[in-house]
């Protein structure tokens, strides 16, 4: 495991006000995530954990303590700076999907790309490779709502890939989906990260998935309470549960590929100057 | 974010609510189309007042009456020199001098000498829009009053001769009355109470003086007042036409600015429509801008969408608006000339008048307006707070 910390988080508490009553959030949080690890974010709903997810992606400030990404301070950039750190560094899988209705799967994938100035042609290729690549090549003209849950979260996925970032984020990826697609999902993220070395924070209060990780932060009302190493993490994928599904009613669906083919392609978001 | 991605998305938008927007433009649609009804309406009364007023040709007129030096004449020297400048059109003379008609008691027409290949700078109407057949015929062209004053009716008298006894000043400045005979040839339409005629300048050769004045015709209209000033500069007192119309086409910018006005709360209107479209799109979008923020977008690429948005309504508004603004009085002048005709009376033309130049103001004027009114539900979309805005269902 490489030593370079890719998130570095020290002291950090997040308290914000619902009415009059002040929650505390999060409360001291210090953790550090390596590249190309695979963590867990565990615990129940309401522990804090999708408060820490969306400060780490730069959607809200920290109340006090500091979010380094590779060395640089969030709490340092300006609102442009934060929205290319979400559109460079960070892919977000949200569990409600947030694809945009209003435009065709192709376009959904290539908006990151749209907002860096990246041209039509060149973003839309992209965006039909990263569609090829979840296994959703023949939807490309579909709109969101014309899709099935587990399909739109791998256009989601998709999304999140498209301008190559370095940390995948996703939080409760398979929170409204069957089993099925849930596993379909579960096993993109998982190749994403073993097979192209990206870093993924899965935040999941199902304990199932914590066996795919690499280290487990359990949390609990706003404090992480445990940090767990899974020592045989890269056997626990052969279980490969999805194989039983596959054969099942729903062998009509799109097959998942291997994420193997998501190889470094050397995409980079140079951004065009204005 | 690329412009072209903003006006993609902002037309995608405006495609799928394609009932709201029709809407919304059409509002646009209405205020622009009074606004160019009824300045339009206003330019075309304007341009026919103005040109009933004065045949457009005499806005390019100067008139030098007489010389504030008594060392420089009216005189042929005066005007090859004013031929020399490069915007004058033509300087013609006009001598006037008083006269009598032979064997008819107590007539005394004042005849002037003009030259025929420079006499449509009078502008003057005839029955029967006879020309001078030459340089030095013997021809007069008379007005009403004379042809009344000799008994005669406008029909008998063409072709008739008279013998005009013409007083005036020869060249050595003293009285000389010489005797001409002059074929009448034409009547000349006017209303005014006294009496004069029109012949070749060469019939009165012999009373060649200094001339009575001189005009000048420039060649566009806009040198006049250069020429004018220059001729001023000279020692000279000029007289122009042009300062009537001035006072004309102030009073008409005067009423355009009340009908403008009146077509300004239509427009008014319709920008408080495009700012309800906005609110209400900004509103239904709000979890849409929180997907574009999370996903990398910054906030004014969410702005300028919404920005986009109501600049292509104001500008959809405008183009429309303006050529149903056009069409609209063409159809009503159409129907006044058919009615005039079908009445009998003389039709009255152009009625309406677009300049091209007012019409691509008024598109881009509300193009302005509508972004204008854009601006607030744009900054809106640019203030909103992400994790907010991705919650919002």
């Amino acid at each position: 495991m490489a030593k370079t910390p890719v998130i570095k988080i020290s002291n950090l508490s997040k308290k914000f006000m619902l009415g009059d009553i002040e929650v505390q959030a999060l409360e001291s949080v210090s953790l550090e995530i390596y590249s190309g690890e695979f963590i867990c974010f565990f615990g129940p709903s309401g522990c804090g954990k999708s408060t820490l997810m969306s400060m780490i992606a730069g959607l809200q400030p920290p109340s006090t303590g500091s979010i380094m990404i590779r060395g640089e301070d969030l709490a340092k950039m300006s609102t442009n700076q934060l929205a290319e750190h979400r559109r460079t560094k960070i892919g977000m899988v949200f569990q409600a999907f947030n694809l945009i209705q209003t435009m065709n799967v192709l376009e959904n994938i290539a908006l990151p790309l749209t907002f860096a100035r990246i041209s039509k042609m060149r973003r839309m290729k992209r965006a039909e490779n990263l569609l090829e690549i979840v296994g959703m090549g023949k939807y490309k003209d579909r709109t969101p709502n014309q899709l099935s849950g587990g399909q739109q979260q791998r256009i989601a996925i998709a999304r999140s890939l498209v301008a190559n970032p370095w940390i995948i984020l996703a939080d409760e990826p398979t929170g409204n989906l069957d089993s099925k697609s849930a596993n379909d999902v579960m096993k993109l993220l998982i190749s994403l990260n073993r097979k192209s070395k990206r870093t993924v924070i899965l935040i999941t209060h199902n304990p199932e998935y914590i066996q795919y990780a690499d280290r487990i932060f359990w949390m609990q009302d706003g404090k992480m309470i445990k940090v767990e190493a899974n020592s045989h993490v890269h056997t626990a994928y052969a279980g490969d549960k999805t194989s039983k599904h596959k054969k099942g009613e729903e062998s009509q669906e799109d097959e998942v590929p291997d994420a193997a083919e998501v190889k470094e392609d050397n995409f980079s978001v140079e951004e065009a100057n204005k | 974010m690329k412009m072209i991605d903003v006006l993609r998305i902002a037309l995608g938008n405006l495609r799928r609510n394609k009932l709201r927007t029709t809407l919304t433009v059409a509002g646009v649609v209405v205020g622009i189309a009074t606004i160019v009804f009824l300045v339009t309406l206003g330019f075309g009364l304007q341009k026919l007042v103005v040109s009933n007023t004065t045949n457009l040709e005499a806005l390019k007129v100067v008139t030098i009456t007489k010389s504030k030096d008594e060392n420089k004449l009216l005189n042929d020297a005066l005007i090859d020199n004013l031929k020399k400048n490069p915007e004058v059109d033509l300087a013609t003379p006009i001598l006037s001098y008083s006269g009598t008609v032979k064997e008819k008691e107590g007539i005394a027409p004042v005849i002037n000498g003009v030259e025929p290949k420079n006499f449509a700078v009078y502008d003057l109407k005839t029955n029967l829009n006879k020309k001078f057949s030459s340089d030095n015929a013997g021809e007069i062209m008379i007005n009403k009053n004379v042809v009344t004053a000799l008994n005669e009716t406008e029909d008998q008298i063409i072709g008739k001769d008279f013998t005009f006894d013409i007083t005036g000043l020869d060249p050595t400045n003293t009285a000389k009355t010489i005797s001409v005979k002059l074929k009448v040839i034409d009547i000349i339409k006017d209303d005014s109470k006294g009496k004069f005629g029109y012949t070749p300048i060469a019939n009165l050769k012999e009373l060649n003086h200094h001339f009575f004045n001189i005009k000048v015709k420039v060649k566009q209209k806009e040198k006049l007042q250069e020429v004018k000033k220059e001729i001023e500069s000279q020692g000279f007192e000029t007289s122009v036409v042009a300062s009537q119309v001035d006072a004309i086409n102030l009073a008409f910018g005067v009423i355009n600015g009340v009908l403008g006005a009146f077509g300004m709360i239509a427009l008014f209107v319709a920008a408080i429509g495009i700012f309800n479209t906005m609110t209400i799109s900004l509103l239904e979008r709000t979890h849409e801008i929180g997907i574009m923020k999370a996903i990398g977008g910054r906030d004014k690429d969410c702005s300028r969408i919404f920005t986009a948005e109501a600049a292509i309504i104001g500008f959809m508004g405008g183009f429309f608006g303006v050529f149903s603004g056009w069409g609209g009085g063409k159809a009503i002048e159409l129907l006044i000339n058919f009615l005039a005709n079908k009445a009998g009376g003389s039709a009255p033309g152009h009625l309406f008048y677009t300049p091209p130049t007012f019409a691509i103001g008024v598109v881009l004027f509300a193009f302005f307006v509508s972004t204008f009114a854009g601006i607030w539900p744009a900054r809106r979309a640019s203030k909103l707070n992400p994790l907010e805005a991705l919650r919002y269902e």
